[in-house]
């Protein structure tokens, strides 16, 4: 076998894998870093875990007589073993005792030392580390790297690779576009846009309404709605996350023309009320007029055919957003849509778009509305937001 | 105040300027300075190895040579801990007691026993401190980024002193550069490697020197410089303290 200094030195000639191996250490390094600044009796736990360790290091064999005392008296059957081949014959002759072939097996370092894998594969006995990074290694018939991370070594492709020969399966690419990742992520961070507003409206003196809370649409409008929230399914969380890959996705391959996933403010103040209102656009195309919101729902094991759509205040906010488009210098919507996509389907839903008259009575209903939330707003929110939007 | 100067065998074969700046500096500082001609290496090479047992014949010729001084000073992180944590003489046990207990690294000694406000100094270049893993984890010339203590740095404390200098730090500020004594000849990949990558650091930062309280990292970091033809040099930190000012 060769040396650390050769195998190193053959690692060392790919040197920007050297780089990624060198950042990817670091990185955990980093993080261990972050853990640890974040505690201000970090030393003092370390120098307990120390002591602590010593401790049990120079009363082994007290410790380890009781320990065999208190687990045989649980029922435990408990064998003590001199070094590693004795150790190794003990469990294999309990896997032989029973007539067993294969065996799972979790992390362990004192398997590893003892080469306990090595040992039950030359005596027939198949071996499944549980540990996915040790059963990377396992694979590959390489020792761990790492006493914590045993595959850090390793790139996404090379797992691939492995799981390839081994299991005759790939890491599935990813399905987004650098583009739609970093969307994504940019969509995860906190809103700055929104806390700006906040910040100038208050410099100002005004309320700032959203246009989700003028129509009681947040999520946590929802649980008041529906005071018990039905248990949801792993699957249904994912709509969730549907959506936000969505509404990355969507800003970021919008064309150059199009309002998408844009923050607009106007405000009331001209017409008498000390309110700003912002509410941000999922996709508008001033050149086909056309308004689209897209709505990730959760139908709880209902077919989205069998829904009643669209909802009345969605109908109001598209309404509210054209009222939006058209103060922020836009051409007024001449149609609206909304897309609802669940897990399993997608309905998109003509929005009838309000004539001038109604274009008109939706601003006084806005008017009296932002009056009537920012006048209770001691008092909180007033009941029931979702009601007040029907049109006869 | 009695100071014997302890130059360790490397310095004195290839960095003798070293040597020199130091007790220039001592001197400078007011201290009354020995060289006894008879020290040889320390032992740390062995020590370091595995092989303590063979280093028997260093620790008496240290305990010879350093014996009777107020303290002993060296310009050097790692020979000085390898003294203050394993020097033994079964002849003389005292004697070794008290050398391991008043054997100094340069800026340590400077900074908690002369308690110096002011350097004479002057090096207007821009300077990256390497901080060498002995002197700062081992004897503590400075805070670690492992742990959650205040921070300070001797070095960089008396650094700052000196007129017209720019010190800038690398990201890993407190990373080894992979010298390691022996280390570098069993491992040579990895040694070299982990230099190049200490280099760019500093390099980054547009440094026209980089310095250290260990000549043997520098030293280290030289080598590759030179083979890259990088105008970056090194110089110890002994040579800067000393720089400029009038004897």
């Amino acid at each position: 076998m060769k040396d650390h200094a050769t195998l190193a030195r053959e690692f060392i000639k790919d040197s920007a894998r050297t780089d990624w191996h060198d950042e990817t250490l670091w990185f955990v390094r980093h993080k261990r870093d972050k853990a640890a600044h974040g505690l201000p009796e970090w030393e003092q736990l370390r120098e307990w875990a120390s002591q602590i360790k010593n401790h049990a290091l120079s009363n082994l064999d007290t410790y380890l007589e009781l320990f065999e005392k208190k687990a045989t008296e649980n029922g435990a059957v408990v064998h003590w073993a001199a070094d590693a081949a004795e150790h190794n014959r003990i469990i294999h002759s309990i896997i032989k005792e029973n007539g067993i072939s294969r065996i799972v097996k979790s992390k362990s370092m004192l398997t590893e030392e003892c080469h306990l894998n090595h040992y039950l594969e030359e005596k027939g006995i198949e071996v499944v580390d549980t540990d996915l990074g040790e059963r990377i290694v396992q694979f590959r018939k390489e020792a761990p790297s790492h006493i914590v991370l045993p595959a850090i070594h390793l790139k996404k492709k090379d797992v691939s690779d492995t799981f390839h020969e081994h299991l005759h399966r790939r890491l599935p690419a990813c399905p987004f576009p650098p583009t739609v990742l970093k969307a994504l992520a940019n969509s995860m961070r906190a809103d700055d846009g929104l806390l700006e507003a906040q910040a100038l409206a208050q410099r100002a003196g005004v309320a700032l309404l959203r246009v989700t809370g003028l129509l009681g649409c947040t999520r946590q409008a929802w649980y008041g709605l529906h005071a018990a929230p039905p248990l949801e399914k792993p699957s249904e969380h994912w709509s969730r996350l549907r959506g936000t890959i969505f509404h990355a996705a969507l800003e970021s391959l919008a064309g150059e023309n199009a309002v998408a996933e844009t923050r607009l403010i106007a405000s009331l103040e001209e017409l008498g009320a000390c309110v700003w209102i912002v509410g941000k656009i999922d996709h508008y195309d001033p050149a086909l007029r056309l308004l689209t919101d897209y709505k990730s729902v959760n139908s709880f094991g209902r077919k989205m055919a069998s829904l009643d759509l669209p909802k009345q205040h969605h109908i109001a906010q598209l309404w509210i957003y054209s009222w939006l488009l058209a103060k922020s210098g836009y051409p007024y919507p001449l149609a609206g849509r909304v897309v609802y996509m669940d897990m399993g389907a997608v309905r998109t839903v003509d929005v009838p778009m309000p004539d001038t008259d109604l274009q008109a009575a939706v601003e006084a209903r806005l008017v009296e509305k932002a009056r009537l939330i920012t006048e209770a707003d001691a008092g909180g929110a007033p009941g029931g937001p979702q009601g007040g939007w029907e049109w006869d | 105040m009695k100071v014997g100067l302890f130059i360790p065998c490397y310095i004195d074969q290839f960095y003798p300027g070293v040597g020199i700046a130091t007790l220039e500096l001592l001197k400078k500082l007011g201290c009354d300075v020995g060289f006894p001609l008879n020290q040889t290496c320390c032992g740390q090479p062995m020590a370091n190895s595995g092989f303590a047992r063979l280093s028997d014949g260093c620790d008496k010729n240290f305990v010879k040579n350093f014996s009777g001084y107020d303290y002993i000073v060296g310009p050097s992180g790692s020979c000085v801990l390898h003294v203050k944590d394993h020097l033994h003489d079964d002849t003389d046990k005292s004697a070794a007691e008290k050398i391991r207990s008043s054997i100094y690294e340069l800026t340590e000694f400077i900074v908690d026993i002369l308690k110096i406000d002011a350097i004479e100094a002057s090096f207007p270049y821009k300077v990256g401190l390497h901080n060498s893993c002995h002197g700062q984890r081992g004897l503590g010339l400075s805070s670690m980024s492992e742990r959650v203590l205040p921070s300070f740095s001797k070095p960089e404390l008396l650094l700052n002193k000196v007129k017209g200098i720019q010190l800038l730090k690398p990201l890993r500020n407190d990373e080894c550069c992979g010298f390691g004594g022996t280390f570098s000849v069993f491992e040579e990949a990895v040694s070299v490697r982990m230099g190049q990558d200490r280099i760019k650091q500093h390099a980054a930062n547009d440094v026209d020197y980089i310095t250290g309280v260990d000549v043997s990292c520098l030293m280290h970091m030289e080598g590759i410089l030179k083979r890259q033809g990088s105008k970056i040099k090194t110089i110890h930190i002994a040579e800067i303290l000393n720089a400029g000012g009038a004897l």
